[in-house]
């Protein structure tokens, strides 16, 4: 029973564990966001183009962001400014930029 | 002289007639109760990093994230069940309400 059962247990771990997305650097990240604040540093600041608020995304969730990000260069969530941001990131880049703003306090 | 204050009568009226119906706070706090079940009490403690943090959004933000949702121009299987049954009004009360509570997001103003 347990030779049967220890491997299934590693498989169970192991499969998730390769979902896992690459480590985020804080440090990293820092050098990267100066760009968002041009949007995401002004209080209030709108869209032009459909008009609303710009997401506060300082502290916000860090998968969340990671997610947003990757929609936004796959073009599943549609931003003209945010599609074109997000398609110069490679997957390192959105890790560090979400490791970052989420240590935002 | 009396027709341009006419006019400029006329021209508040119409701004305010497509202005959102003022938001019902109490009813948001109510509606917000089945997003409690994910983002946190308050929208401030979500279950998961994958859910974000709402207390403190911008409401027009939170509105049209909801009418996203809602219209399917934004894809998440939860979110796009749970907007399917909210009317406008439902939507500006629910994004009115967590924009008022205190937050742990913030504007990137300042951030060094």
């Amino acid at each position: 029973m347990r030779s049967v059962f220890v491997p299934l247990l590693a498989l169970l771990i192991a499969v998730p564990a390769c979902n896992v997305q690459a480590a985020g650097d804080a440090v990293a990240g820092e050098k990267l966001f100066y760009t968002c604040t041009g949007c995401h540093g002004i209080a209030g600041y709108k869209n032009a183009y459909p008009n609303y608020s710009v997401p506060k995304v300082g502290g916000q969730s860090e998968t969340y962001l990671i997610n947003a990000l990757k929609a936004y260069q796959k073009g599943d969530r549609k931003h003209p400014t945010m599609g074109a941001q997000a398609q110069s990131m490679n997957d390192q880049d959105i890790a560090d930029i979400a490791a970052f703003l989420s240590n935002v306090k | 002289m009396r027709i341009s204050v006419v006019v400029i009568g006329l021209g508040v009226a119409l701004f305010a007639g497509t202005a959102l119906a003022a938001a019902d706070l109490k009813a948001g706090e109510k509606a917000a109760t089945v997003c409690a079940a994910c983002h946190g009490i308050d929208g401030n403690r979500p279950l998961d990093a994958s859910y974000p943090k709402l207390g403190g959004q911008y409401a027009d933000y939170l509105v049209k994230a909801l009418k996203d949702y809602r219209s399917g121009a934004r894809v998440n299987v939860i979110m796009n069940g749970q907007a399917a049954l909210l009317k406008d009004q439902d939507i500006d009360n629910v994004a009115a309400w967590f924009a008022a509570q205190n937050g742990q997001i913030r504007d990137l103003r300042d951030v060094k």
